[in-house]
C-alpha cells in the first residue's frame, strides 16, 4: 500500500513535468529536449537559495520561484531559439528537427552551469522548511508534501484541460496543432500563443523540479535528461495532445516502475519507460486517448 | 610534425570512428528517416567486438560478422518500424537504444555489467581506422549519385511523387536503415578494439546527442557534412580546452546558431563562402521553391543572373542541399 | 482490340463514403480522353486509383491485359502508366535535366543501392540511357536549352512542362493528368493543350481530369462524366455537354466550370 502511495506521488511528478512537454509537442510541433534541463535548473535555483540563505523558506515560496525560473527559461528558449528557426525553416519537418537539435544545444547551458557549481555531486532540497505532518489512512502514512504534490498535479491538469477547451487562447492553441492558419484568422498571434504555451511549460517543469527534489531527495545535473524519456513515455501512452492522457500515462508509468523496482533488483526500472514507448508506438500509436492532431507525420 | 601527430593520435582515431557514426546518422536523416538506431548498433558492435577480440578473433572477421549481423538485423527491424514517421520513429529507436543500455548494464559476464569490459586486445591501427572510415565514405557517397541519389532526394520530401516515378520507397528505406545500422555497428566495434574498453555508458543518450549533432551541424545534405561534423565534434574539446568546463556552453550555443541560421550546416556555410557570399544571397532570394498549395503563385520572375550561373551540369556530384521544397 | 487500359466496376469506398462506385471505362491506345465531373464526383479519386496511389475496394484494373489492381504504385509507374499532380511537384533546387532524369529512371531498370556499389559499369550505362531519354523528353516538351536551369527559378507554366517532361521521359504508354491547368491563365492553358496534342500525335494515350470544359472540348476525343462516384455519361465532348443528365449534375455549379479566363 505504501508502494501505491509512492507510485501515485511519483506519477504526479511525472505528470507535472510531462504536461509541458505534451503541450508544446501537441500544439507547436516542438519536442523540447531542453525541458529536462529547465526542470533541473529550477530545482537547482531553489537549492542554491535554501543553501545560501540558510533559512526556512516555505514551500509555496520555493514553488513560485521555481515556476518563475522555469517560465523565464522556456520563454527565452522560445524567443531566442524556436522562433528564429520557425521563421527560417522551409518545411515543418525541417523545423522540427532543427528545434530538436537546438533544444539539445540549449540544454547544455543550464546543465553545464549546474555541473560546474555542484562539481557534479547530487543536490537536494531538504524539506526542513515544510512541516511534515503525517496522516494515517488505514495504517498507511502519508506526508503533507505528498498530498500537496498530488493536489497540485490534479489542479494543474484540470486547469490546463479546461483552459485548452474553454478559453479563446486555449482553443486557438489547439487550432495551431491542426492548421497553422486558423489561429491567425482568429486574431491571435502565433508568437503570443507559443509564448503562453512555453510559459506554462516552464512553470510546470519548475514546480515539478521542486517537488521531485524534495520527494526523491537527490537530483543531479543530469536528472532532467533521464526524466525526458519518461515524460515522453507518459505522453505517448496517453496520446499526444491529450491532457488527461498525460496524467493517465504518467500514473501507468510510475506504477509500472514501482512494480518493477519492488520485484526485481531495481536496475531494470528504467527499462519500463523504454519498453512502454516501443510497445505503445508499435501497437497503439495514438495512445489511449484520442489524439489532438489529425495527421502526425 | 611527427610529434604533433603522435600527441593527437587519439584525436585522429576518434575522428575516424566519429566519421562512421556521423555517416550512420547522415544517411538516414537525409532520407527523411529519423532513426537513432545506429547508436544501438554501435553498442551491439562494441560488445560483440569485445567478446570476439578477447577470444582471439581477427579484427577483419569481427568486422565482417558485425556488418552482416547489423545489416540483417537492421533490415528486419526496419520492417515494423518503417510505418512510423518523424519524431515517433526517433523516439522508438531512442527507446530501443536505451533498453540496450539497460541490457548491457545487467548483462552479467557477457557485457561485464555496469562496469563493462576491459583489456580488449588492441587490434587496429590509426591507419586502419582511417581506411575503414574512407570505405564508409565511399559507400555513402555512392548514394548521392545517379538514379539512387535522385530517388533518395525525392523520397525524403515527397513520398507520393517518388512512388509515381517508380521508386520503391519501402525498399529504399529499409536498405538505408540497414546501412545505418551497419555503419554504427562497425563504429562501435572499432571503438572497442581501438580503446580497449567498452562500457554501458559508451553508447546511449550521450552518443545519440553526439551523433545527431555531428550530422546536423555538419550538414545532412551530403557525406561531406558528416565528415565536417565529425571533425567538429571530435576536435572541439581539444581546441577549446582553454574554456575549461564551460566549453560545453560554447558548444551548445554554436549548435543553436548553426541550426537556426544555416540549416545546411557547416557544409552550407563553406559552400556559401566558396561561392562568394553576396552572389549566393541573390540567387537564394530568386530561387523560390515551387508552391504545393492549390492556389499556386508564380515565382517572382526568373532573374537572368540566376539562370546564367545556374549551370550545374555536374550538380549531381555536389550533393547540394537535401531539401525538397515540395512537402 | 484489347483496350490499353480497362477498368471494370471500380469501387473506392472510404468507410461510408462511396467516392467511386462501380465505374467501368476503357482507354484505347493513342486516345486522349477527358474525365470530368463536379467537385466531389470522384474523378480525382478514380485517377488516384488508376495510378495505384489508393487501393480499390472492389473491381479490376487492367493494363495491356494484365490485372494490376494489386500492384504497387512504383511497379505501375515502371510498367508504363505515368501521371502528373494537381499542384506542380518538382525538385526545385535541382536542374531541369535532373528532374526529368528522375522520371526517366522509371523507364530504365536501375541497379538500386547495392547495384550502385557492386556494378559501376551497369550504373554508368543506365545513367547514359537515362540522360538520353531525358534529353529526348526535354526536346519533345520544347525545353531545350534550359536543361541546367534550376527548376525553382522557372515560371509556373514552365515548371508544369518540366513535370510533364518528367512523366514522358520514361516513355509510358499512358499518361494521367490531374487538373494540370489549375491556376493558369488562358495562354498557359493553351500551351498545355498544345503539348497534349503533340504527345497524342506521337502515339501516347492520355487521360485528362479537368474542370475547364473549354480545354476538354479542345483536346479530347472522348469524355467520361462522373457524379457521386458513378459514370453518368460518356461520348464526344459536344454530345456530352448537351446531355441533360450532365447539365443537371452541373446545375448550380456552372460558374466555376464555364469560366474562360
Amino acid at each position: 500500500m505504501e508502494q501505491v502511495i509512492n507510485a501515485i506521488v511519483l506519477g504526479s511528478c511525472y505528470c507535472l513535468f510531462a504536461l509541458g512537454l505534451s503541450l508544446t509537442w501537441g500544439t507547436l510541433n516542438v519536442l523540447n529536449l531542453a525541458h529536462g534541463a529547465v526542470f533541473m535548473f529550477s530545482a537547482f535555483t531553489c537549492y542554491l537559495i535554501t543553501q545560501r540563505l540558510n533559512a526556512h523558506i516555505p514551500l509555496w515560496v520555493l514553488a513560485i520561484i521555481a515556476m518563475a525560473v522555469g517560465a523565464i527559461l522556456e520563454l527565452a528558449l522560445d524567443v531566442g531559439v524556436f522562433r528564429p528557426i520557425r521563421k527560417r525553416a522551409k518545411t515543418l519537418r525541417d523545423a522540427e528537427l532543427a528545434m530538436l537539435i537546438a533544444s539539445i544545444g540549449a540544454a547544455t547551458i543550464p546543465v553545464t552551469i549546474a555541473q560546474q557549481v555542484t562539481v557534479d555531486s547530487p543536490f537536494s532540497i531538504t524539506s526542513t522548511a515544510i512541516s511534515t505532518t503525517e496522516f494515517h489512512f488505514g495504517g498507511v502514512y502519508v506526508t503533507t508534501i505528498e498530498i500537496v504534490i498530488v493536489a497540485v498535479t490534479l489542479a494543474a491538469t484540470t486547469a490546463l484541460a479546461l483552459w485548452l477547451q474553454r478559453t479563446r487562447n486555449g482553443r486557438a492553441l489547439r487550432a495551431l496543432a491542426v492548421d497553422t492558419g486558423t489561429s491567425g484568422l482568429m486574431g491571435i498571434s502565433q508568437s503570443r500563443l507559443s509564448a503562453l504555451a512555453l510559459v506554462f511549460s516552464g512553470a510546470s517543469a519548475g514546480i515539478a523540479g521542486v517537488f521531485l527534489a524534495i520527494f526523491l531527495d537527490s537530483l543531479t545535473p543530469e536528472s532532467g535528461q533521464d526524466l525526458l524519456l519518461k515524460a515522453f513515455a507518459a505522453v505517448v501512452i496517453g496520446g499526444v495532445g491529450s491532457v488527461w492522457g498525460t496524467l493517465v500515462g504518467a500514473m501507468i508509468l510510475a506504477g509500472g516502475e514501482t512494480l518493477v523496482s519492488a520485484t526485481t533488483s531495481g536496475t531494470w526500472t528504467d527499462a519500463v519507460s523504454f519498453a512502454l514507448i516501443i510497445i505503445i508506438l508499435l501497437v497503439m500509436p495514438s495512445g489511449l486517448f484520442r489524439r489532438l492532431r489529425v495527421d502526425r507525420t | 610534425m611527427n610529434i604533433w601527430y603522435e600527441a593527437h593520435a587519439t584525436l585522429f582515431q576518434t575522428t575516424a570512428i566519429y566519421v562512421l557514426l556521423a555517416l550512420s546518422f547522415q544517411v538516414v536523416l537525409k532520407s527523411g528517416i529519423f532513426s537513432f538506431a545506429s547508436v544501438g548498433a554501435f553498442g551491439v558492435g562494441a560488445y560483440t567486438a569485445a567478446n570476439l577480440a578477447t577470444r582471439g578473433v581477427p579484427i577483419i572477421v569481427t568486422l565482417l560478422i558485425v556488418v552482416v549481423a547489423m545489416t540483417a538485423g537492421g533490415y528486419l527491424l526496419a520492417i515494423p518500424l518503417m510505418h512510423l514517421r518523424g519524431l515517433y520513429l526517433g523516439m522508438v529507436t531512442f527507446a530501443i537504444d536505451e533498453i540496450l543500455v539497460v541490457v548491457a548494464t545487467n548483462g552479467g559476464k557477457i557485457t561485464g555489467g555496469a562496469v563493462g569490459l576491459f583489456g580488449v586486445p588492441l587490434e587496429i591501427t590509426t591507419l586502419g581506422l582511417g581506411l575503414v572510415a574512407v570505405i564508409g565514405v565511399l559507400l555513402v557517397s555512392q548514394l548521392e549519385r545517379h538514379s539512387v541519389g535522385r530517388a533518395i532526394e525525392v523520397l525524403r520530401g515527397d513520398e507520393q511523387l517518388a512512388r509515381s516515378v517508380g521508386v520503391e520507397v519501402g525498399n529504399y528505406r529499409k536498405l538505408i536503415f540497414a546501412l545505418s545500422a551497419a555503419l554504427g555497428g562497425v563504429a562501435g566495434a572499432l571503438n572497442t578494439v581501438n580503446f580497449s574498453t567498452v562500457t554501458p555508458g559508451s553508447f546511449g543518450f550521450t552518443l545519440i546527442v553526439a551523433g545527431l549533432t555531428m550530422a546536423i551541424v555538419g550538414g545532412i545534405g551530403s557525406w561531406r557534412g558528416a565528415v565536417l561534423g565529425a571533425i567538429f565534434v571530435a576536435w572541439f574539446p581539444a581546441v577549446s580546452s582553454a574554456l575549461g568546463g564551460y566549453r560545453s556552453i560554447v558548444y551548445g550555443v554554436l549548435v543553436i546558431l548553426v541550426v537556426a541560421y544555416e540549416p545546411d550546416g557547416l557544409l552550407g556555410i563553406i559552400r556559401w563562402v566558396i561561392r562568394g557570399g553576396r552572389g549566393q544571397l541573390a540567387r537564394r532570394r530568386s530561387a523560390v521553391p515551387a508552391p504545393a498549395g492549390a492556389a499556386p503563385a508564380t515565382p517572382p520572375g526568373a532573374s537572368p543572373a540566376a539562370s546564367a550561373d545556374g549551370s550545374l551540369a555536374s550538380a549531381s556530384e555536389l550533393g547540394r542541399r537535401g531539401h525538397d521544397a515540395t512537402s | 482490340m484489347t483496350p490499353l487500359l480497362d477498368v471494370t466496376d471500380a469501387k473506392v469506398h472510404f468507410g461510408g463514403v462511396r467516392a467511386v462506385d462501380g465505374v467501368s471505362i476503357q482507354l484505347q491506345d493513342g486516345a486522349l480522353h477527358g474525365l470530368v465531373g463536379p467537385n466531389g464526383s470522384g474523378k480525382s479519386t478514380l485517377l488516384a486509383a488508376l495510378s495505384r496511389m489508393i487501393d480499390l475496394t472492389d473491381g479490376r484494373l487492367s493494363f495491356k491485359g494484365h490485372d494490376y489492381q494489386r500492384d504497387s504504385a512504383p511497379a505501375v509507374a515502371r510498367m508504363g502508366i505515368g501521371r502528373t499532380f494537381q499542384a506542380v511537384r518538382v525538385m526545385s533546387s535541382r536542374s531541369v535535366l535532373e528532374n526529368v532524369m528522375l522520371g526517366a529512371d522509371a523507364g530504365v531498370f536501375g541497379p538500386g543501392i547495392v547495384g550502385n556499389w557492386l556494378l559501376p559499369w551497369r550504373t554508368r550505362r543506365h545513367e547514359r540511357r537515362c540522360r538520353e531519354m531525358a534529353m529526348a523528353a526535354i526536346e519533345r516538351l520544347e525545353l531545350t536549352g534550359m536543361e541546367n536551369h534550376l527548376v525553382g527559378t522557372l515560371s509556373y507554366g514552365t515548371q508544369r512542362r518540366v513535370e510533364i517532361a518528367r512523366a514522358v521521359a520514361a516513355q509510358p504508354a499512358v499518361l494521367l493528368f490531374d487538373e494540370p491547368t489549375a491556376g493558369m491563365n488562358r495562354a498557359e492553358r493553351d500551351e498545355v493543350a498544345e503539348v497534349m496534342r503533340t504527345l497524342q500525335a506521337g502515339g501516347l494515350a492520355q487521360v485528362l481530369v479537368e474542370h475547364d470544359m473549354q480545354m476538354i472540348t479542345d483536346v479530347c476525343d472522348h469524355v467520361w462524366v462522373m457524379n457521386f462516384g458513378k459514370l453518368i455519361a460518356e461520348g464526344k465532348p459536344e454530345a456530352v455537354v448537351t446531355d441533360p443528365a450532365v447539365q443537371e449534375a452541373y446545375l448550380g455549379k456552372r460558374g466555376e466550370e464555364d469560366v474562360n479566363p
